[in-house]
Formats: C-alpha cells, structure tokens, sequence
C-alpha cells in the first residue's frame, strides 16, 4: 500500500510539474528575463503553448502568498511564492502546485497529496476540481488547515468571488471526514 | 428550527440552573406588558443600563437567539430585523449595519446579559424606566388594550403564549398581591416529588437534558407563608438532588418548580383534585450514549505510518466501547456504525439528534507530520466544555500519549449534534512511537476504559 501511494503521489507530482512546465520551458528559447512580458510579440511557438491565441503565450510571473501548516499542525503559515503561468487557469493551478511541497522542511505541506485536475473560472466562480490520495488525508485539524489553506490561496485573487471545490468531479460533503463545506464556498 | 432550539437551548441551560440570590448589583424589576416577570437570573442594573438574561429576548420577546461561541457572538432574529451583538462590544450590527450602543453585552457567571433597552427597540418592541419605582416596562402590544377576563393556562414556558395584558406604563403600579390560590409545601421523599396546593391544581411540565432536570409550572398559584416568597429550593434524595421553586410570573401569577436530577429519569406527573396535589414520581432510565467510529469503507480516514487505516482502529476502538457499556445498566450504547460502512457526516449527526443521545463520542487516529505526537479532544459548543474536559482527562491518562490539549473547532459531528458531543483523536498515526501503541490490543482496551470512565464521569454514574 505505501509503495502504491508513493507511486501516486510521485505521478500526481509529475502530473503538476508538466502543467508549471508549460511556461517554465519557453525560457531558454524565448527572452532570458524572468519578469513578465506584456506584449504578445515575444511569444514563440516553441512546444508547451496551451492555447493557439498568439499571446497567450506571453509567460507572466506573479508574487503571491501561500500557506502550510506549522510545525506542530496547530496553525497556517504564510510564504511568499513566485509563480508563472500563462493563462488564468494555468494561473490558479500554478498557485495550488506550489501547495503541494512546503518550502521549510519544518512545515507541513499540506496539500502534498492532492492532484488538481482542473482550475476553470467562469463569472467569478472558481471551480477546482481535484484528487486526493489516501496517503493525503490528515486528522481533523490538519483537515481544517487544508480547506483553510486552499480558501486563503485561491481568495487572495481579487476575481474569485467564490470558490467550488470538486472531489473527482463531484461535489463532496468533506475533503477528509471531518469538515464539511458548502457548494461553493463565499470569499469571506 | 432544531438547530435554533439546541443552541437556545445551550444557551439557557447556564440560565435556568443558577439561582440568584446573592447579586451584587440591583436587581430591577421587569414588567413585559404589564405582567412582572421573575426569570431565575435577575435583570440588573450595570452602568445604568438594564441588561437581562438573553432567555428575556428569546421566551418572553418571541426572537430567535443564536450564540456563536467562537466569536462570542449573539445573533437575534425577530421578523425582519437581525440583530448582531458582541461580548464586550459597543458595537452591535443591525442588518449589517453598524450601531453603537451605550452598555455593552457581558458575560457573567456563563449568563450571557444584553442591554434590553437597545435590543427591544431594535426589534420594534418600547421600553419604558420608571426611576422611582426603578422599573423597566416592556410593551409588546400596542397600547390601549383592555385586560383579559380569564388568565392563561399555559404557564410561562412559551414565548409569546398570550400573557396577561394590562396597559403598561409607569402610571400603573404592580397590583397588590390577591387571595388567590397558594402553593402551601413541596416535598421530596424517596423518588416521590408532592406539591401541595390550597386548592386544585393543574401543572404543565418539560424535561430538559445536561444537566437533567424537570421544570413543572402551576399557573394561577403563588407562593404560600411557609415557602420563601419569592424563591427557595428543598433538599432531595436518590435520583433528586434538590428542588427549586419560584413565583416564576407575578400576573398572572405562576409558580415554577425545577427538579434538578441526579441521574436521567422517566417520570410521571399525577393531579390530584381532590386532594389539591400534584404528584411527580420518578424513575431511573438509561442514557443513551453514540459511539462514532470516524470514517468507514472507501473514507480510509487517515493512513498509517506502516499502510493501516484509520477507519479500522476508529472501529476496534468504537466496538471495544460499546462492549464496555453494554455491562452498565444506565447506559444504553448506540453505534453510528457497527462494521466498515460509510456514512456521510451529516448522517451521523442525523443518527444522534433522531435517536435522542444524551452524549456523543466520536472517535479518531490523528496524523500529521512524523514528529507531532498526543492526544487532542475537540469539543465545539459550550455544552460540550465540561464532557470535553472530562473526556481529555481520562482518555490521555490512559492513553499515556503527549497531553495536546482539550481545543474547540468546528467539525460537523460536533457542531450539529444537538446533545453534549466530542471529537477525541486519541494518538497520531503518522508518528511510529504512537501508531505502534494504537494498533495494540491492551492499548486500545485501556483507552476504550478510559473512554467508558470519562463517559460515567460525565454522567455521574458510579
């Protein structure tokens, strides 16, 4: 069974890896600055490019906040991350994977057995949908700190009005069995 | 609705066990139209500010009362205005919006007191003081109504039952006390309660859990020269561990007796016309204890160090409990599942609430990183705090884990059942010291004592 889950939770980090992948490729072909080009015309056709839009390319960098639980999984601890992306939805799944691994190796990373499958917003409504793997699942506290620590990334983008998060496609009572949440969840 | 009556209900219980009689503070008579009301805790007078027992707004204003305990928020509803208050807050919110009040609501003694003035004419309601009788008059009805011919029958446990209507304001006077029908004594033998009348009575009566009690009220009836005329309490025995009484409602006059148990009890309540008695014989019955085995079939619940599941010790542990109880003849053990199926959270709480459980357990292995150790018991309402205290007592001297403390956060099976209810995450099974522990067999038989003894701890079975 422990052998079965790294190899789940070894896939699933690849399966992130390949999504952040897709802008992270183009530098070593496209411009060597890390910031953000606005305009499209730097864009290159090089392999990676999510959609055919000419500038959607065009890889952008952000500063943004993630959380981890601390070292006794009693509270979150907030990091400054930098992600880049592409696209919106590459965007919020690039801010979900850097969930997945905590960047001190004292804190918790919460959402190290999570997969995200998807990350679509449509009116405001950010629908993310994901897997866990049982390796994945924490006690109560830890539970509560996950679903806190998913609200407080995904929120911080002012568009997100509200929040749904789909297990497998479906809209579960409880992430682990012990929180329940609503479909969808209001920014506070 | 249930929700609403559960948290009242928590909310009261602190209310209606404390009598009040040593207050420092003046204690200021309130009449809500025209009739004095005599709740068990006092209105009193802080700042120059009335502030009464948030009962007050629930039973005789007819809003509902919700108590967030976390914020220690009171939100009350009546009609269309909702009204936020905050403990030590100026502060109040009406319909979200901002008002400041001149006394804050305050805690004390585990009575919440909110200024009467500010909430009552929020929600429409005039509120008059008269300085020199140092009275407060509440008007719900509007004015110029004539009173009634007969008094009500239903006592003074219904918010809102039609009360006795006279036209308040500080021009009239309380009336003078009348030669009615007098409760003359009540005695407590045995498992026998009998309350003497000078004429006959009829009682109206309702159980109220954790703590248990039996609140009997006798409309029309004062209180007699031999009892204290305004409250007092008689000693009991076995299954009665004291009896109080009070003129509960000056007018129409209401006498209100409360039976404080000392055990769970069915009982019966006989009228006796001709012999102007009622009689209320109790007798021992079971209480009714949930044993929830967290997660169940495809919700492994937490993974072990070495590849177990949570789900199974959470059943060993719950099957090992309810063996216990079903050698204690007060306790009649209900599991939410007796064998690997799942069940939704709101399933369990369902099960509970339907099944009238008197105290809810559930059961869980924690896990978290490697190094994090120890026994953690959650509890989420304030009628949960002394069985989560209990429970974290016995539960962590028999587990032998680190002690992580009895915390409040708000998992469902805690929050929506309405009885007495905690969450224990009895080790971590992410960390190897505690794992290897929890998957033994005279561990789990230790804690599954531990468990039993918190819970006839709680109970105050011996």
């Amino acid at each position: 069974m422990r052998k079965l889950s790294i190899v789940l939770v070894t896939v699933s980090a690849a399966a992130v890896l390949s999504l952040t992948a897709c802008g992270q490729k183009e530098q070593p072909i496209g411009q060597a600055s890390p910031v953000t080009s606005p305009s499209g015309n730097q864009a290159n056709g090089s392999g990676g490019a999510v959609s055919p839009s000419p500038t959607a390319n065009a890889q952008k960098t952000m500063q943004i906040k993630s959380y981890y639980g601390d070292e006794s999984g009693e509270k979150l601890v907030e990091k400054a991350s930098e992600i880049k992306y592409t696209t919106d939805s590459s965007k919020y799944l690039a801010a979900l994977a850097t969930l997945k691994s905590s960047p001190d190796p004292k804190l918790g990373a919460l959402l190290s057995g999570f997969t995200f499958t998807s990350a679509k917003i449509d009116e405001g409504n950010l629908v993310v949908d994901l897997k866990i793997d049982p390796s994945g699942r924490w006690g109560a506290q830890g539970e509560l700190l996950t679903l806190d620590a998913l609200k407080k990334t995904l929120f911080q983008f002012s568009e997100v009005k509200t929040l749904d998060i789909l297990l497998e496609g479906k809209q579960e009572e409880s992430l682990m069995g012990h929180v329940s949440f609503p479909h969808p969840i209001k920014r506070n | 609705m249930k929700k609403v009556v559960s948290s009242l209900l928590a909310l009261c219980l602190f209310l209606i066990i404390i009598p009040t009689v040593t207050h420092a503070e003046e204690k200021i008579p309130l009449y809500l139209d025209g009739k004095l009301l005599v709740p068990e805790v006092a209105p009193r007078l802080i700042n120059e500010n009335t502030m009464v027992p948030i009962r007050i707004i629930s039973e005789n204003l007819g809003a509902e009362v919700k108590w967030n305990q976390q914020e220690l928020k009171v939100s009350i509803d009546k009609n269309n205005t909702h009204i936020d208050l905050w403990i030590n807050k100026r502060n109040a919110q009406v319909g979200g919006k901002t008002v400041a009040m001149d006394a804050a609501p305050v805690l004390i003694a585990g009575n919440t007191l909110v200024p009467i003035r500010f909430v009552a004419e929020t929600l429409g309601i005039k509120v008059d003081w008269d300085n020199d009788k140092r009275a407060v008059y509440v008007t719900t009805k509007p004015g110029g109504i004539t009173p009634p011919t007969t008094p009500p029958s239903g006592g003074g446990t219904n918010p809102g039952a039609g009360g006795g209507i006279q036209l308040p304001g500080g021009s009239q006077t309380p009336p003078p006390t009348p030669s009615g029908p007098v409760i003359q004594s009540i005695k407590a033998t045995g498992d026998e309660i009998v309350i003497q009348g000078s004429a006959a009575l009829t009682a109206s009566h309702f159980y109220l859990s954790s703590p248990e009690r039996i609140v009997v009220d006798l409309p029309n009836n004062r209180l007699g020269q031999a009892l204290n005329p305004k409250l007092g309490e008689v000693n009991g025995s076995g299954a009665i561990a004291k009896v109080r009484y009070s003129l509960y409602s000056d007018n129409p006059a209401s006498v209100r007796v409360v039976i404080d148990l000392n055990s769970k009890v069915s009982y019966t309540v006989t009228e006796n016309k001709t012999a102007n008695q009622v009689i209320i014989k109790l007798k021992q019955t079971r209480y009714n204890v949930m044993i929830d085995a967290g997660h169940g079939d495809h919700d492994s619940g937490a993974v072990s160090l070495t590849g177990k599941y949570e789900k199974d010790f959470n059943l060993a542990m719950a099957l090992k409990v309810k063996a216990l109880l079903d050698k204690e003849p007060l306790i009649n053990p209900i599991l939410s599942r007796a064998d690997d199926t799942f069940l939704e959270l709101d399933e369990r709480v369902a099960k509970a609430n339907n099944a009238g459980v008197d105290v809810f357990v559930s059961i869980h292995g924690n896990k978290y990183t490697p190094n994090v150790t120890g026994t953690e018991t959650y509890y989420w309402k304030e009628d949960s705090i002394q069985l989560a205290n209990i429970m974290h007592r016995f539960v962590t001297q028999a587990a032998g884990l680190p002690d992580r403390k009895v915390r409040q956060n708000n998992f469902r099976v805690i929050t929506k059942t309405n009885m007495p209810a905690v969450l224990l995450e009895i080790g971590y099974l992410s960390n190897s010291g505690d794992e290897a522990k929890m998957y033994s067999p005279a561990f789990q038989d230790r804690v599954a004592q531990g468990i039993v003894d918190g819970i006839k701890s709680f109970l105050k079975i011996q």
